[in-house]
């Protein structure tokens, strides 16, 4: 009985945390939903009226939505396949007892400083390095001859590739991380037992590290999948406005979302439509994920 | 064997060289940008170059004092990256103080009390980590609005108390560096429960707090998009409002200010970089492997 009440007592220490969840948080999403079924505006005086699901209509049937949607894939799928791609090779390099490559320590730390940097500091500093006139990167790869200097900012194309690759520098040190500590957690009798058996490098990690490895595998897809969707700061601030340079490729959902709501028509209705649109997508292509990843285990198990 | 050796270190050679060429891409920008902090516009825009200019001072002052216009030398538009960073610093430094404690209370109740429904709360805290903070943005800017709290910096240190990646991360630690025979030791001795998580829990769970601290620290002085959203008083920029205007302004032809002003927005980070880095790193991951 006396346990029971001390038990209690957490719950005294939960209740600023749930209590702040519910304020700051909670209270936000549900709100947003609400106004997705009003035409309220910021530049409007008159009291919010009720409009139904007109502004989810009139969303989905917007060219410039689906367009941002697009953008937002076209960013996100080249930059978590080099992300992870370059993630793996790097934790399986490191992690190769036989490879034993010297210098982790170092490497790691210099994959993972563009993460910490902040994002509008990247943003400005890609904005000026790729610029085509004066950028760094077409001096390199071109030397003083202007002609030959590749417009990056000049379609939509090639604007969406730096902003993926932009996406890829600043993520992969901290996927590396992330995977390598994985597979550092393995124990270490796997690694013996296949060895014994005469398993080599190659085979250890294909059938046993990356097997292992899979839950922080789907971590890291679900949270860079969360993340990418959600892409603001860097498409915001090298394009200002919202305007997403040429062809409008840098505006993503987001960028969207934010600039329907706050700076071109100020529609706090149409915003929040879209929002809840981008979180239902998010959840939809989560689950498919998961389905992809853990659908079809059993079958694969009976394999092996 | 000697076949193999000579194999093992020529994929050696050649790892070696891929990941040298990858350290370099993540050197190498933020050198040319340091470089080029040094050098004007007009030898900017007519080449690379690796060694500095002698426009230090020049861009310095461009950026501190603001452009000064050719005719009558009246300086307009500075940016004022020592106020960002001292803005930046207050809503990073409290948020920071409020996470830790109130992340350490509501990891140490789910560490080590049972009570009802903790399980569903705590299905809830994991949820939320995975819960895109855009869903909620409009209606926070609602909340903050009738709250009168725009133009204010509290919209981004209040919700520092419910981190659900707070909880998450000093739960998990807690429950490995905190055992419950000392707590129970402390409460046959007459100690109150909140007493016991102050001079118990607190000081054993330091040096998890303090990783956290540094992981919660950085991602508040990184933040852009809720200042952008709560704030539009020059006065009360923070740091990557102050880099944001950067772009796009009356800079934008001025390449070595624009340089300038990153670079001094990066030290900060630097400083933080070479003193945390490994902590930082184990930070994440300690984070991501305990599921």
């Amino acid at each position: 009985m006396k346990l029971k009440k001390i038990d209690n007592f957490a719950f005294v220490m939960i209740l600023p945390f749930f209590l702040g969840f519910l304020i700051f948080t909670l209270y936000p999403v549900f709100n947003t939903l609400v106004t997705s079924f009003t035409d309220e505006s910021l530049s409007s005086f008159d009291a919010p009226a009720f409009v139904g699901l007109d502004n989810y209509l009139s969303e989905i049937t917007s060219e410039l939505f689906w367009k941002s949607f697009t953008n937002t894939w076209m960013i996100w799928l080249p930059n978590i396949a080099t992300q992870i791609g370059l993630a793996l090779f790097l934790a399986a390099v490191f992690t190769n007892y036989e490879l034993n490559i010297r210098g982790k320590g170092f490497f790691r730390a210099v994959f993972f400083f563009p993460n910490i940097v902040t994002i509008t500091t990247v943003a400005v500093l890609v904005g000026a390095l790729f610029d085509w006139q004066s950028g760094a990167v077409n001096q390199l790869l071109h030397g003083a001859d202007k002609t030959g200097y590749t417009n990056w900012f000049g379609q939509g194309l090639t604007i969406q590739w730096v902003i993926a690759g932009v996406q890829t520098w600043t993520w992969f040190g901290y996927t590396a991380i992330t995977l390598m500590a994985g597979i550092q957690a393995m124990p270490k009798e796997l690694f013996e037992a296949a060895l014994i058996d005469g398993a080599s490098g190659r085979q250890i990690f294909f059938r046993i590290v990356l097997p292992f490895i899979q839950p922080i595998m789907v971590y890291v897809m679900i949270t860079s999948l969360i993340g990418g969707m959600n892409m603001f700061d860097l498409p915001w601030v090298m394009f200002p406005g919202g305007q997403g340079g040429a062809d409008q490729g840098a505006i993503t959902m987001s960028v969207y979302m934010y600039a329907r709501a706050f700076a071109w028509d100020q529609n706090l209705g149409s915003g929040s439509a879209v929002a809840w649109i981008v979180f239902v997508l998010i959840a939809v292509f989560t689950l498919l994920y998961l389905k992809a990843t853990y659908g079809n285990k059993s079958s694969e198990e009976g394999i092996n | 064997m000697r076949a193999y050796q000579l194999k093992l270190n020529l994929t050696r050679l050649g790892i070696y060289g891929i990941v040298a060429f990858l350290a370099l891409l993540c050197i190498v920008p933020f050198y040319l940008m340091i470089v080029n902090a040094s050098r004007t516009n007009m030898e900017i825009l007519s080449g690379i170059s690796f060694t500095p200019g002698n426009a230090l001072v020049d861009n310095f002052l461009t950026l501190n004092l603001g452009k000064a216009d050719p005719v009558s030398g009246i300086r307009s538009y500075p940016i004022d990256i020592l106020a960002g960073y001292w803005h930046s610093f207050l809503i990073a430094g409290s948020s920071t103080v409020i996470t830790g404690y109130f992340g350490a209370m509501t990891g140490y109740a789910f560490a080590l009390y049972n009570f009802r429904f903790k399980k569903l709360l705590w299905g809830m805290i994991l949820a939320i980590i995975m819960l895109p903070s855009s869903v909620g943005l409009i209606g926070y800017y609602k909340l903050m609005s009738s709250l009168n709290l725009l133009e204010t910096w509290w919209p981004m240190i209040l919700p520092a108390v419910s981190s659900p990646f707070a909880a998450f991360f000093l739960r998990q630690y807690i429950s490995r560096s905190l055992s419950r025979s000392l707590v129970e030791a402390s409460r046959i001795d007459g100690a109150r429960e909140m007493t016991i998580f102050h001079r118990v829990c607190l000081p054993l769970a330091m040096p998890g707090i303090a990783t956290l601290a540094i992981l919660s620290f950085l991602g508040s002085w990184n933040n852009y998009l809720g200042p952008l959203l709560i704030i539009t008083k020059m006065e009360l920029f923070t740091l990557p409002q102050w880099i944001a205007q950067l772009n796009g302004s009356v800079y934008a032809r001025d390449r070595g200010t624009i340089f300038m002003g990153i670079t001094l927005s990066i030290i900060p980070v630097l400083i933080m970089f070479s003193v945390f880095s490994r902590y930082l790193i184990d930070g994440i991951s300690a984070g991501s492997v305990k599921e």
